[in-house]
């Protein structure tokens, strides 16, 4: 893999009113790679999203997304940085109002000037892409099922080939078999395409297809390696995620 | 028409394809790609960076054995696009007849859905009564009666002010400026009062019951309600229905009382009627029939606007368009039905020679 960092963020700290969530967070991600974010509830893991992604500003430090640093952004700077990302909130999110193909032809057209039949045939590629059915394109959200949801916000945060593609707990909600496909859709597409992928997950078997995992606790990140040096970590919170019951299987999982 | 040759070169009948074949090109490279035709073979070995929208593009404006060249990505890309590319099916365009016969549908369904809604409503008030919650019922008074006391207020005391400053000049020629007292206490006890009440409320509570109640239905409250064994009838409902039965005549009181006065400060400045005269006179004209006839029709409209609203609530589905619809149905429908029934309560009212 290339050791080529696409976002860098540097002694972050963050806080919503007087309540800080990150002190002194340094976290680097490389082109190409699969990152996931663990931690547990409240740890910070959506506001570290929230930032990346442009939606919330840090109240200390500097983060430089594709060599550009994020701070003090003009309007039509922040919308460069915003066409090469991608994101798959929790909810899918998808636009209730419009279609599932019309959701992603809604993105296309509104990023760059392409003609209505492409972007059309790109939002169907998509969705094909994604494990969707082609029926699925003229389906409304709230006809879809929880995993389908997904899917097409996947296809969605997928539909102007982004350079870095953050998935907010993708796996959530979905039965441990289509999770799996999930994740293998995921790394199929970040194979062919060379996308980074920033993944918050809760999923211990989610961390089978992340090339690094990176650990939130006690406000920053106390870990970020490769997923088999986690038992090094020495940190209540991870020792029982993965030493308990839960942990052994993605261990065993790991070493397959 | 320098920038051509960073996507296309020519050599013998072989057209190279290079450069970035990625989004934000795509647009540039699809108005140039119809200029080159008719080359033996296309060669994709020199393009360096290409995504779905390239690939989408190569696959679309070249036949898959034309291509030749050395570069894996474009050919895993090309691969992955041939795969999973699909015809976005076709929807059939309805006839016009058919789209009638939709709508008809649609609104036979929304009258058995209220005739549903009002019977399944009367079963459980009857059945499950226990599950009426006191507390909702008076914080409804708090928030739909005393809530609207304000903009009650201040309307009727205008309408009160405009019907007397209008029939002022007419009657002021007529000599008769006494009869203002008749005119505007009459019209507003009888009619206006009750039907600014009405609407405003239909205005303010129908609306807020529909979207407080469709939200609660997309995010599953109400099933949830339903798998306790509370019936979302009783607790949602009754309680709606009871406050505006019980706000709206008092409401009106207030509205009459108002918009009276509104026309007594006109008739004294502009007809020379003083307050004392119009009050002696109001409280002969001013019948305690007329003003039961006016008060009576609050608690039919109170529960009128509370069915409408509650039940418009209750057909929101998960979509965002649905809440805008039905909240918007629900003021609609309400203030349609309140003067559709104020117009009945006249006809009734002449019958029985009130």
């Amino acid at each position: 893999m290339a050791k080529d960092l696409i976002i860098q963020v540097k002694n972050l700290q963050s806080a919503y009113g007087e309540r800080i969530i990150h002190e002194n967070l340094n976290l680097d991600v490389y082109r190409g790679e699969i990152l996931a974010i663990i931690g547990g509830s409240g740890s910070g893991k959506t506001t570290l999203l929230k930032e990346l992604i442009l939606l919330k500003e840090p109240k200390k430090g500097d983060y430089l997304i594709d060599g550009k640093s994020a701070k003090n952004l003009s309007f039509k700077q922040k919308q460069t940085i915003k066409n090469k990302i991608g994101v798959m909130f929790q909810s899918a999110a998808l636009f209730s109002s419009l279609s599932v193909g019309e959701n992603i032809v809604y993105v296309i057209k509104k990023r760059y000037n392409i003609d209505d039949e492409t972007a059309k045939n790109m939002a169907m590629l998509k969705i094909k892409l994604a494990d969707l059915d082609e029926s699925v394109y003229w389906l409304y959200p709230s006809e879809l099922s929880g995993g389908m949801k997904k899917k097409a916000a996947l296809a969605r945060a997928l539909a102007v080939d982004p350079k870095i593609l953050f998935l907010d707990e993708p796996v959530s909600g979905l039965d441990p078999i289509s999770a799996d496909e999930f994740d293998k859709t995921i790394k199929k597409l970040v194979d062919l395409l060379g996308i980074s992928v920033i993944m918050i997950t809760h999923d211990l078997s989610s961390l089978l297809i992340a090339d690094r995992v990176a650990i939130i606790a006690d406000k920053t990140i106390i870990f970020c390696d490769t997923p088999d040096k986690i038992h090094t970590v020495n940190n209540s919170w991870v020792k029982e995620l993965f030493m308990g019951e839960r942990g052994k299987r993605f261990l065993d999982g790991n070493k397959a | 028409m320098d920038q051509q040759y960073t996507f296309f070169e020519v050599k013998d009948k072989t057209l190279f394809l290079k450069g970035s074949w990625v989004v934000e090109n795509v647009e540039f490279i699809q108005k140039k790609l119809a200029s080159f035709v008719g080359f033996e073979s296309v060669d994709i070995s020199l393009i360096d960076e290409i995504d779905t929208f390239g690939g989408l593009t190569i696959c679309d404006s070249f036949d898959k054995s034309k291509l030749c060249g050395d570069n894996e990505r474009v050919e895993s890309v090309i691969k992955l696009i041939l795969q999973n590319k699909a015809q976005i099916p076709s929807v059939k365009k309805k006839s016009l007849l058919l789209r009638f016969s939709d709508y008809l549908e649609k609104k036979i369904k929304d009258y058995v859905f209220f005739l549903n809604f009002l019977g399944k409503s009367t079963v459980d008030f009857i059945s499950k009564i226990s599950d009426f919650e006191f507390r909702a019922f008076v914080k409804d008074i708090q928030n739909m009666g005393v809530g609207a006391i304000g903009i009650v207020g201040v309307l009727s005391f205008l309408i009160g002010l405009v019907i007397a400053y209008q029939s002022a000049a007419q009657l002021k020629q007529f000599g008769a400026n006494i009869f203002i007292v008749d005119l505007v206490s009459i019209s507003i006890v009888r009619e206006l009062g009750p039907l600014i009440v009405a609407i405003i409320v239909s205005g303010r509570s129908a609306s807020s019951y529909a979207a407080s109640i469709g939200l609660m239905k997309v995010q599953e409250e109400i099933d949830t309600l339903d798998t306790m064994g509370v019936s979302p009838y009783t607790l949602l409902v009754l309680p709606r229905i009871l406050s505006l039965f019980v706000v709206m005549p008092l409401l009106i009181v207030f509205a009459d009382i108002v918009g009276i006065f509104g026309g007594m400060i006109i008739s004294n400045l502009i007809l020379n009627v003083n307050f004392a005269e119009f009050l002696e006179r109001a409280s002969r004209v001013v019948t305690i029939k007329s003003f039961l006839s006016g008060i009576i029709k609050g608690p039919v409209f109170g529960i009128v606007i509370a069915l409408i609203g509650t039940s418009e609530g209750f057909k929101i589905e998960q979509k965002t368009e649905s809440i805008g619809l039905h909240v918007t149905a629900s003021v609609v429908k309400s203030i349609f039905s309140v003067i559709a029934i104020d117009a009945a309560f006249s006809v009734i009212y002449r019958w029985l020679k009130i």
